[in-house]
């Protein structure tokens, strides 16, 4: 039955091809981030293009989210060491900011080397 | 407020409660227009437990609440002033559910500094007024000033956040619904102190009394606990051996206190000892106190105290030190979800935590053998084969809280009914 449904759905490829994505810059990509939780050390690996909370869930860390555009600050973190860009912020003040603190969901590391507490 | 009663020798708890010797009805438990009924007149009417202050204990932690039987998601928070706050999860722009995760019918809770509906962004800060307005242009008139989460009466009790949903507000006060008994019942025990939480939930095919009524006499102990704990057959034992010592009814509110039993008991002290690593558990200082509702006749052999407020909540406080809730959450009449939470204090060393983390493991364990029962008598009473049920002396607590369910819906219909005549 399933086989039949699938055999039903328009395969229309060219479509995908037209919207391909664009090759994430990776000059300053991490490989790894370092990711700490109640006193534990997680070393993720990283994929360029991915969002801190994305390589949260890829390896299965607890990390907290709500809108995930930018507006509630569900899934703020503490950066250690290293630098990221938030692509939207609308919730943390540039103090918030300056302390280290960055949203999850919307940051993209911009430093070869990453550390970030969860907790 | 009733007094505290005290049983006289030779007679039994029903009589001393003034309660009928007659078999009871548990229509209440199988019946779907009853269930129906009683959301109506109980939870839609009565204070609600729905978490402890301590998972709200700084400003932008949150957690929500799902009342299922009354449609009803809440959410609470701490705003930036430190003040509990407790709204309906919803935004007023277009009625969205405000915060959830991945799946909209589920509990979640989190720390933030705003909460943003995911429809159209609007922002509303942790004291409930609009923070965020996209498109502010398109707004008509002065109707995006009024946009504020809809607040819920809340009240809290050493710690326990209830709510209110009452139509029109509540009827009476939390103080006045917990009793003067019970309000500073439990001085002298520090609840926050015990933060080592352990959290379980199940859901079963079961009404909700069914587990309220589980939990309301002891001495099932014998059979359904028989093992892992190896407790002797009930007729190996003294008479009335597994009889509670002490049942108080307090208004709407129930009580009893159940002696220690050598073999069934919780103690982490005994898993501290048996394991190699660490020495003889010695209480923190001040954690050896139980509050004076928790053992009001000063049982020297005290094991336990149960506390069953109404509708749906119970406090249990365990030897040494330490505590559980339980809320039996109605989700239809046939359905429930059981939520326990273990409370310790927070371990010192490793070997505590250890201790604690077995002891929390048994108490499950033994959680879910009263649970696994449910369904089949669920079942079994669904069967109707019998009109009703021959409660013994020892269940007198189940016969006060169907009686008592039985006169609130009466009550409350009655109410109504006068309402309605007297606007006609």
């Amino acid at each position: 039955m399933r086989i039949a449904v699938l055999a039903r759905l328009p395969m229309d490829l060219t479509n995908l091809q037209e919207r391909s994505i664009a090759k994430p810059d990776t000059t300053n990509t991490p490989s790894v981030v370092i990711m700490h939780l109640n006193g534990r050390k997680h070393i993720l690996k990283y994929f360029a293009g991915e969002t801190l909370l994305e390589t949260a869930r890829r390896g299965q860390l607890p990390l907290g989210s709500g809108c995930e555009r930018g507006d509630c600050g569900a899934c703020m973190v503490s950066i250690i060491a290293g630098c990221v860009r938030m692509r939207a912020n609308t919730v943390l003040s540039d103090e918030d900011v300056r302390s280290g603190i960055t949203l999850a969901c919307q940051s993209i590391p911009t430093s070869s080397e990453l550390e970030i507490d969860l907790s | 407020m009733n007094e505290v009663i005290r049983r006289a020798p030779n007679l039994k708890w029903t009589d001393e409660f003034h309660l009928s010797h007659d078999r009871v009805s548990l229509e209440d438990t199988i019946s779907p227009s009853f269930f129906a009924r009683e959301t109506e007149a109980i939870f839609q009417r009565s204070w609600l437990y729905i978490g402890r202050v301590e998972r709200v204990a700084s400003p932008g932690a949150y957690f929500t609440k799902e009342l299922e039987s009354l449609k009803t998601s809440l959410l609470v928070t701490r705003d930036k002033e430190n003040n509990l706050r407790v709204f309906h999860n919803v935004c007023p722009h277009r009625g969205n559910k405000l915060v959830w995760d991945t799946y909209a019918d589920r509990e979640t809770a989190g720390r933030c500094k705003r909460f943003a509906c995911k429809f159209h962004g609007i922002g509303f800060g942790l004291d409930g007024d609009v923070e965020r307005l996209p498109d502010a242009i398109a707004w008509l008139d002065d109707q995006a000033r009024d946009l504020h989460l809809a607040e819920v009466p809340f009240g809290v009790w050493y710690g326990f956040i209830f709510v209110n949903l009452t139509p029109g507000g509540p009827k009476q006060s939390l103080r006045e619904f917990i009793g003067d008994e019970y309000w500073t019942g439990f001085d002298n025990f520090d609840f926050s102190a015990r933060s080592e939480n352990y959290s379980f939930q199940a859901n079963a095919d079961a009404n909700w009394k069914a587990l309220m009524d589980g939990f309301s006499e002891v001495y099932h102990g014998a059979t359904t606990h028989k093992l892992p704990f190896a407790i002797p057959p009930i007729e190996e034992m003294a008479p009335g051996a597994t009889h509670l010592v002490d049942i108080a009814i307090r208004d709407h509110h129930r009580y009893y206190l159940a002696a220690r039993h050598p073999r069934f008991n919780f103690d982490y002290e005994r898993e501290t000892n048996a394991l190699a690593t660490g020495p003889r558990y010695e209480f923190p200082e001040g954690f050896d106190v139980l509050p004076r509702a928790a053992n009001p006749v000063g049982f020297p052999n005290w094991g336990t105290s149960s506390h069953m407020f109404w509708p749906n909540l119970y406090i249990q406080f365990y030897y040494p030190g330490w505590y559980v809730t339980y809320v039996m959450q109605p989700l239809a009449y046939n359905k429930m979800r059981f939520e326990l939470n273990i409370y310790m204090p927070k371990p010192r060393k490793f070997s505590e935590m250890l201790a604690q983390k077995s002891c929390a493991l048994q108490f499950v364990e033994a959680g879910l053998q009263d649970f696994s029962l449910l369904e089949a008598q669920q079942l079994g009473l669904e069967a109707r084969a019998f009109e009703n049920y021959p409660f013994t002396d020892q269940e007198v607590c189940l016969r006060d809280f169907h009686e008592k369910i039985q006169a609130a819906v009466t009550a409350h219909e009655r109410e109504r009914r006068e309402a309605e005549h007297s606007r006609a």
